[in-house]
């Protein structure tokens, strides 16, 4: 709808421009035709996958790396919306106190005046913000889980059953795995998975051992390594 | 010359050290040792010749204005002549003589409406630490609390804005955990000025030491979470996962993420191997409040030590961040940690044992706060050295043999008072005086002196140690003299061979 809508645009604006200011445009469309026909007439490619060395490769690297602290409430209130769960149960230390509130809002960037004076929050990350982190993404991903599991259909941790029973070492372990890397990345991250990020997940499908894991571990490890990776702390 | 911050400089995140060549070989001593060994094994270990002695130091904040006047320097009643009606003097009756300081005994009456608590005697201090403890006067250089606050960490910016607790870190501490922990508040607990600073040195800010082991470990006690091995492996996936998205590819080299992920490579296996997490929970095992077994935690070791000394920890933040003090320099994990009472009131039973404000309820009731708020303070630091001093540092000597206690305080109160009144308030004032307390320094003695007919303290001469009417001491001083023990240097740094051992 928004592509039929901006070509309507470009066209209403060319008819409406003078014929000098009009031929750039016409000679734009013109190779744009030439490169659709080309493509619609090129050979078949070769059978089998393209080799891409490296997808990101033409990602650069900021050069102004201005990058803002996603802070403690904006962190809990991320995780809920993304795992849908209810933000007082992102993270509970010793299943009474509030990470975000009370156990880690320091380290999570929030300002505490009350007990300690600190009016204003710390400028960046402290040392044990990595660890703090940590401890909410877990523990958001692993009520999110367990919440999940009582749902009569999983809302977010769909393509294993979230039981206790470990996997059946299958083909369709990978496939149900990169169904929910992409759910995950995309609920978390708001935006599509990379490839090579829904291959990075399948390790997970087993232990150190190479014993399988259950569907419930996998998903909530699944979870933790996406929800805990520095694009959930920075934009 | 210290390289001065350019205006383009990001103030977020600190970039490489900038260090003068001493300072460079001062920190390539203190990291040599302890880079290849845990801190503890490295303690343990011959010393080399010419390395520095590792230091702790301990920043006791007495938040709010301590008037050394109501310490270890008060001025008699009888001493002050005709102007004693007007002035904050005490009564005779009041003042005891232990060693070469005095005290002020305790007052009573009440504070607020309940009773004073001050049941800890500033003589028993000094009767247990009186050979270790220095008065130093000093005129400070702002009466606003934060300003003054910040001001008696960096010595009005000495030493380019560095605090003295970022710079003990910097020699000492650069190889453990967190270097310099601040449980403080305010102005004591914000960073330096100094942007060179090593990041790893700045301070870790603790708001409440009873929950803060939980920030050590990344799974341990989380509910419904997978093993520890699991979320391990969980966590190399994270590392792959953080080199294939775009947006690690297109943050690769930014400062604040560069930050976190240097905190997970070095600080997180570190604090978790060392098993922090239950080293440092000075709580008890307690279902209502603290539920550790159930959630797969179990309290220190050294719990019940703890708790013997500092028994309201669980109720007093203050006594728990002096408990938490100890852990975290029995263990190596900090050489420089700061902490202070709370501006919020502590009650036990009908007494007030810390008046809202701390020692800035002096505005109300000066006397009796003074009072309350000293005895608090010293009874705390009281427990704090008694534990130090009963830890073996591995090398046949204890912790506190290489220890020092600097009771930093924003400023001075007023001297005045309306006539013969016993109960009054005062405002802030910039003349006063700190209390230091260390086993490096020549304690049991005032350094400088104070005029009974006006209460104004004044200097005295570096070398000799001998006071000088008529000059005052500055927070630089302060801070030389601790640097000067704790083996910090810094272009310009005054030498003060009277006091330092």
């Amino acid at each position: 709808m928004t592509t039929t809508t901006t070509s309507r645009w470009w066209l209403a604006r060319a008819a409406r421009a003078p014929a000098r200011s009009r031929a750039p445009l016409t000679a734009l469309l013109s190779t744009l035709f030439s490169v659709l026909v080309a493509c619609i007439e090129a050979p078949a490619p070769p059978p089998g996958p393209p080799v891409i060395d490296d997808p990101l490769a033409g990602i650069a690297a900021s050069t102004k790396n201005e990058l803002l602290w996603r802070r403690a409430r904006a962190v809990q209130t991320g995780l809920a919306q993304a795992l849908a769960i209810p933000a007082e149960d992102v993270c509970r230390e010793l299943d009474r106190y509030s990470c975000v509130d009370l156990v880690h809002q320091v380290q999570l960037g929030g300002n505490e005046p009350f007990a300690q004076g600190l009016y204003e929050p710390l400028r960046a990350p402290s040392t044990t913000t990595a660890l703090s982190f940590d401890r909410v993404a877990l523990s958001a991903c692993s009520a999110a889980v367990e919440i999940d599991a009582e749902r009569p259909a999983p809302v977010i941790f769909r393509g294993h059953p979230l039981t206790d029973e470990p996997l059946r070492d299958s083909d369709d372990d990978a496939v149900g795995a990169r169904l929910l890397g992409a759910t995950l990345v995309q609920r978390l991250h708001a935006r599509e998975p990379q490839p090579r990020e829904l291959d990075a997940l399948l390790p997970l499908l087993v232990d150190d051992d190479g014993a399988p894991v259950s569907g419930r571990t996998f998903a909530k490890l699944a979870c933790f390594a996406v929800a805990s990776t520095t694009e959930s702390l920075f934009y | 010359m210290r390289r001065r911050p350019s205006p383009t400089m990001n103030p977020l995140v600190s970039p490489a050290p900038r260090l003068s060549r001493r300072q460079l070989l001062l920190a390539a001593s203190a990291v040599g040792v302890g880079a290849a060994l845990p801190p503890r094994a490295a303690r343990a270990q011959p010393r080399r010749e010419g390395a520095l002695p590792e230091r702790l130091l301990f920043v006791v904040a007495a938040a709010g204005g301590a008037s050394i006047l109501d310490a270890f320097l008060p001025v008699v009643d009888v001493e002050a002549g005709a102007a004693a009606a007007t002035l904050a003097v005490q009564p005779g009756s009041l003042v005891d003589t232990v060693g070469g300081l005095r005290c002020v005994g305790r007052r009573g009456g009440d504070l607020a409406g309940l009773d004073v608590g001050a049941r800890f005697l500033q003589r028993t201090f000094l009767q247990k630490h009186g050979g270790d403890t220095v008065v130093m006067t000093v005129e400070s250089t702002s009466v606003n609390h934060l300003v003054g606050q910040k001001r008696m960490v960096t010595g009005a910016n000495v030493n380019g804005g560095r605090t003295i607790q970022e710079a003990t870190a910097l020699v000492h501490g650069l190889s453990s955990p967190l270097p310099n922990v601040n449980m403080a508040q305010g102005g004591y607990v914000e960073r330096g000025d100094d942007v060179t600073v090593d990041r790893r040195a700045l301070p870790e800010a603790v708001a409440d030491a009873r929950t803060f082991p939980l920030s050590l470990h990344g799974s341990r006690g989380v509910k419904h979470a997978p093993s520890a091995a699991l979320v391990e492996r969980a966590r190399r996936v994270r590392d792959a996962l953080e080199s294939e998205s775009p947006f690690g590819r297109t943050f690769a080299h930014a400062p604040l993420r560069q930050a976190v992920l240097d905190a997970r490579a070095r600080f997180v296996p570190d604090a978790e191997h060392r098993d922090l997490v239950t080293k440092l929970m000075l709580v008890p095992d307690a279902p209502g409040a603290f539920p550790l077994a159930a959630s797969g935690l179990a309290e220190s070791p050294d719990g019940a030590r703890v708790r013997e000394k500092f028994p309201r920890l669980i109720g007093d933040s203050f006594e728990a961040q002096a408990a938490m003090a100890f852990l975290l320099a029995k263990h190596g994990v900090a050489q420089a940690i700061t902490l202070s009472p709370s501006f919020s009131p502590v009650l036990e039973g009908i007494t007030m044992e810390n008046p809202p404000l701390a020692f800035d309820f002096s505005h109300n009731d000066h006397p009796g706060t003074q009072n309350a708020m000293w005895s608090r303070v010293l009874r705390v630091v009281d427990g704090l050295i008694d534990l130090l001093k009963a830890e073996p540092d591995g090398e046949g000597a204890t912790l506190w043999d290489r220890s020092l206690v600097y009771v930093a305080t924003d400023f001075g109160r007023e001297k005045v008072r309306p006539v013969d009144a016993n109960v009054f308030g005062t405002g802030h004032h910039l003349n006063n005086g700190v209390v230091m307390v260390s086993p490096l320094l020549r304690g049991g003695r005032v350094y400088g002196g104070v005029d009974p007919t006006t209460l104004l303290t004044y200097g005295f001469d570096p070398s000799s140690g001998e006071a000088r009417p008529g000059t005052v001491m500055r927070e630089g001083d302060v801070y030389a003299v601790i640097a000067g023990a704790m083996g910090v240097e810094y272009p310009g740094r005054r030498a003060f061979p009277a006091l330092v051992r």
